[in-house]
């Protein structure tokens, strides 16, 4: 691997690969949907997706016909804190492809056209979102965690989709998409100085700075528990999401609770909440727990769906099992099981050259160094159920969970009052 | 080329291994291929064979309930299953070292199960809510209706998710007797992918495997009903419209298609690509680009053992309406028919596939399933791995006559889904670009259109 910096400040990772005749090209700016201003969510993606729509030499057309051609795909992956743009193609086609990669990024179209046929796009897919149940559950929750100050409670919605304008791209474009502090990872078939030729040649002259800093949401201030109920009067299932907020990456126990979460809920079928809730009992056909984190802020989330009749009785299963993990911890037994796991799984997480530039680009953007691949055995082996014990107890917690229940109201309102004061929504009311 | 490597070998009980040494990441796929699935199944034992994926892992005399999945994540792997019309397929990923952990498993279960009744209730009350999860997707509920009357007396026309009235009433003893006819060495392919020898693969699957006996019990056949569906005579029911809770109008377009062994079958892949593969498509250029009809489109071809469909699928807003979007399309694929395709598009074609098969080439786990559906469905592997030179030999004029022979207007089947609730002031700016375009419109750079 090559680790360099360009001297408009893109720093650059090269990987030589010749596993395939193949070449994956990405990059990453250290922008995301946290930095979409208040009612303008949705803008960073609009704005990834649009600099696919061609370059200042190349109109979209050509531009697709060019990729397509050739066999490439381009992808966009725009998350919370940072976008990911790249290219799959086969290796011959580098020379070809990548300084057309390279010009979308650096001076891409932004057409008006392609704007107005992006935006609507991006609209009718959040009106195919917006009656799924469990993707309802999880907007209701986000909102009621986060509210509407900070920026996890603020999730794009039609009507902020169609408040952007092509010139709200472009400037935020003009603001972000810089090449100092991006990424660029260059993976696949060819030799590490060919691959540095290639960066250089075509990446050097990406210019601009703006001073602008992207978002990194803060922790979230613990907020009261709560209860809201979304009626959906054509289900027979009601979807929910329980829930709280927990630190981020930078959190020097995140390893500890990540292994707490397979635990208890992440771990497919060896998870307690599979065991209860699915295995024994066979109240939902799948139930898992998830810790999704960004630098500074964290989400520790339930998620399952099950008849309407039976929520009651499966939220309380939910909660008595968190509420005795929180309180008992793991034991010995789990633990081993759980690192064994994370250790294995790691050689999965590193198939193949798109794995692989996915795990460079989340190692540095949170500040890890390359050898965190390497010692992630020696990382994980020596924590003991001291350690996770002391890391569950800090920070997961039964006190203040949020609960977002998508079903009818008719049937599942008497079951969730014992849980709280309920909250009434209608499906389509705004979260 | 890593795909010459692949070696086969079939034990004396009737069980084939097909096995390939694949270098790289440190994994290793094993999975098993059971030629039984919802085409095989009767009236009363609709979605048995999916109760029966279920009721492996649920324990065996060696391995009790659930341990199955848990020794395989308890290593750092991972397992799944899933049941199809034709084939039951079971996969394991689990790290280098683990090779044999998998196949003595899956040698385990594929006689050993017990069936006990307290988790053969409690399975059920699993798989009913799994048939809720489907039934509260107002899409996928509309698109089940949608295949039950394209396929009409076909053994696909149910999909694996069966009948709820069947799953409730199937019984323990019912599925232990459909395991015991379906569930043996005679009727499995095991597919190992690992960085092994393939000697060492068959020496270890022969330890575990060669001992299982050739089913005794008479083996459920499959059905003999797998009749052309371009002979029934369906005119009713060609066309479903359904008002559904979900906020985007979609159309699906259905055409009765080959098998997936047939001579026509890569003939037809190529046609879908070009037709709606990707933003260089005929449907894509022409639906959604110029003519602004749809805001996306998309197609496959679902080729199964005996027949198939190939589908295209358009979603658009309430303004334009279905039957312009249909329209569209017809016409394009209308100009496939009688002009054929360019070379230009041949060209890109063939790019794709390649570049698709080199990044395929990646996981083990990948690679596994495609031989194993391969082998199963279509009858043999190597139809997979030589797809390629399938593309190279291809005549362009043939492409013409396969598209008229199997898109053919008469048998085409659609599916509207219109949003119950539809105001269509929320698209009124869908009708303000409408009338813009008559009067051109400039993009950001200046030029006119």
């Amino acid at each position: 691997m090559d680790d360099f910096e360009l001297d408009n400040k893109l720093k650059v990772i090269g990987v030589a690969d010749h596993e395939q005749n193949s070449l994956v090209a990405a990059v990453q700016l250290p922008v995301g949907r946290f930095s979409d201003p208040p009612e303008f969510e949705g803008l960073c993606e609009l704005t990834a997706n649009l600099l696919t729509k061609g370059t200042e030499n190349v109109p979209a057309d050509a531009f697709a016909e060019e990729c397509e051609n050739a066999g490439a795909t381009i992808f966009t992956d725009a998350g919370e804190e940072y976008c990911v743009l790249g290219i799959r193609m086969r290796a011959p086609s580098a020379s070809s492809l990548l300084p057309l990669f390279a010009e979308m990024m650096n001076r891409p179209r932004l057409a008006d056209e392609e704007f107005v046929r992006l935006q609507r796009e991006m609209i009718t897919s959040l009106r195919a979102e917006a009656v799924d149940p469990h993707s309802l559950a999880t907007r209701h929750f986000y909102a009621e965690l986060a509210g509407d100050k900070h920026p996890a409670g603020r999730l794009e919605t039609v009507r902020s989709l169609k408040k952007i304008t092509i010139r709200d791209v472009r400037s935020f474009f003009n603001d972000y998409f810089l090449p100092e502090g991006a990424l660029c990872v260059l993976a696949g078939d060819l030799e590490r100085p060919a691959l540095k030729e290639l960066a250089t040649a075509h990446f050097s002259p990406w210019r601009g700075t703006s001073g602008k800093k992207a978002v990194i949401a803060p922790p979230l201030r613990i907020r009261p528990a709560a209860v809201r109920l979304i009626d959906k009067k054509d289900l027979t299932q009601t979807s929910f999401v329980v829930g709280h907020a927990c630190p981020g990456e930078k959190c020097p126990e995140k390893n500890a609770l990540l292994l707490a979460n397979y635990i208890f809920g992440s771990g497919n079928f060896s998870s307690r909440l599979m065991a209860r809730l699915r295995s024994a009992a066979g109240k939902t056909y799948g139930i898992s727990s998830q810790l999704s984190t960004e630098t500074d802020f964290g989400v520790f989330m339930i998620a399952t769906s099950t008849q309407n009749r039976d929520l009651g009785e499966v939220l309380t299963g939910v909660l008595e099992e968190y509420r005795r993990f929180c309180k008992d911890g793991v034991t010995a037994d789990e633990l081993e099981k759980a690192k064994r796991f994370a250790i294995g799984n790691m050689a999965f997480q590193l198939e193949g050259i798109g794995n692989v530039v996915d795990k460079l680009l989340w190692l540095r953007f949170y500040g890890r160094p390359n050898s965190y691949i390497e010692k992630f055995e020696e990382t994980i082996f020596p924590l003991d159920t001291t350690a996770v014990n002391d890391a569950v107890r800090r920070y997961l917690s039964p006190d203040h969970l949020i609960i977002a229940a998508v079903g009818k109201r008719a049937e599942i309102e008497p079951q969730l009052t014992r849980f709280g004061a309920v909250k009434h929504y209608h499906f389509r009311d705004k979260a | 080329m890593l795909l010459d490597g692949i070696a086969e070998k079939t034990l004396a009980n009737g069980l084939k291994i097909i096995a390939l040494k694949k270098t790289g990441a440190p994994v290793v796929s094993v999975q098993v291929w059971y030629n039984t699935g919802s085409s095989f199944e009767t009236d009363g034992v609709r979605g048995i064979s999916h109760f029966l994926e279920h009721m492996m892992f649920r324990g065996s005399r060696q391995v009790p309930s659930e341990e199955h999945a848990r020794r395989i994540n308890d290593v750092g792997g991972h397992c799944n299953a899933f049941t199809a019309e034709d084939v039951t397929a079971f996969t394991n990923s689990v790290p280098r070292d683990f090779l044999e952990t998998a196949l003595a498993l899956e040698a385990d279960r594929m006689d050993g199960l017990t069936f006990d009744p307290r988790l053969f209730e409690t399975e059920r009350s699993v798989i009913v809510e799994e048939y809720h999860t489907y039934m509260n997707n107002p899409v996928a509920k509309a698109f089940l209706e949608f295949r039950t009357g394209f396929y009409g007396n076909h053994p696909y026309a149910l999909s694996p998710l069966g009948r709820i009235e069947d799953i409730t009433s199937i019984s323990a003893d019912a599925c232990r007797d459909y395991y015991r006819r379906s569930y043996a060495p005679d009727n499995a392919v095991v597919v190992v992918v690992c960085d092994a020898d393939v000697k060492e693969v068959f020496d270890v699957a022969g330890r575990h495997f060669s001992e299982k006996n050739a089913r005794s019990a008479r083996a459920i056949p499959p059905a003999d009903d797998h009749r052309d569906i371009r002979d029934q005579n369906r005119d009713a029911g060609r066309r479903m419209v359904r008002k559904v809770e979900f906020d985007v109008p979609v159309l699906v377009i259905g055409y009765p298609a080959p098998p997936s062994s047939h001579e026509d079958a890569v003939a037809l892949e190529i046609l879908q690509l070009v037709a709606a593969g990707g933003e260089t498509s005929r449907l894509h250029r022409e639906v959604v680009r110029r003519r602004s009809l749809a805001v996306m489109i998309g197609g496959m071809n679902h080729l199964l053992k005996h027949t198939g469909m190939s589908m295209f699928f358009a979603a658009f807003t309430p303004d334009v309406g279905a039957a312009r979007v249909e329209a569209a399309l017809n016409r394009e694929l209308e100009r496939i028919k009688n002009d054929g395709i360019t070379q230009e598009e041949m060209a890109k074609v063939k790019n794709m596939t390649l570049t698709n098969r080199i990044f395929e080439l990646y996981s083990a786990d990948n690679i596994c399933q495609r031989i194993g559906y391969s082998e199963t469905v279509e009858g043999n592997y190597r139809l997979w791995v030589e797809r390629l030179d399938a593309l190279e030999n291809l005549d362009l004029k043939k492409l013409v006559e396969v598209a008229k022979r199997w898109w053919n207007e008469e048998n085409r089947y659609v599916l509207v889904l219109e949003p119950r609730r539809s105001n269509p002031l929320l698209y009124i700016g869908g009708l303000a670009r409408r009338v813009s375009g008559l009067f051109g419109r400039r993009d950001a750079q200046g030029g006119a259109r």
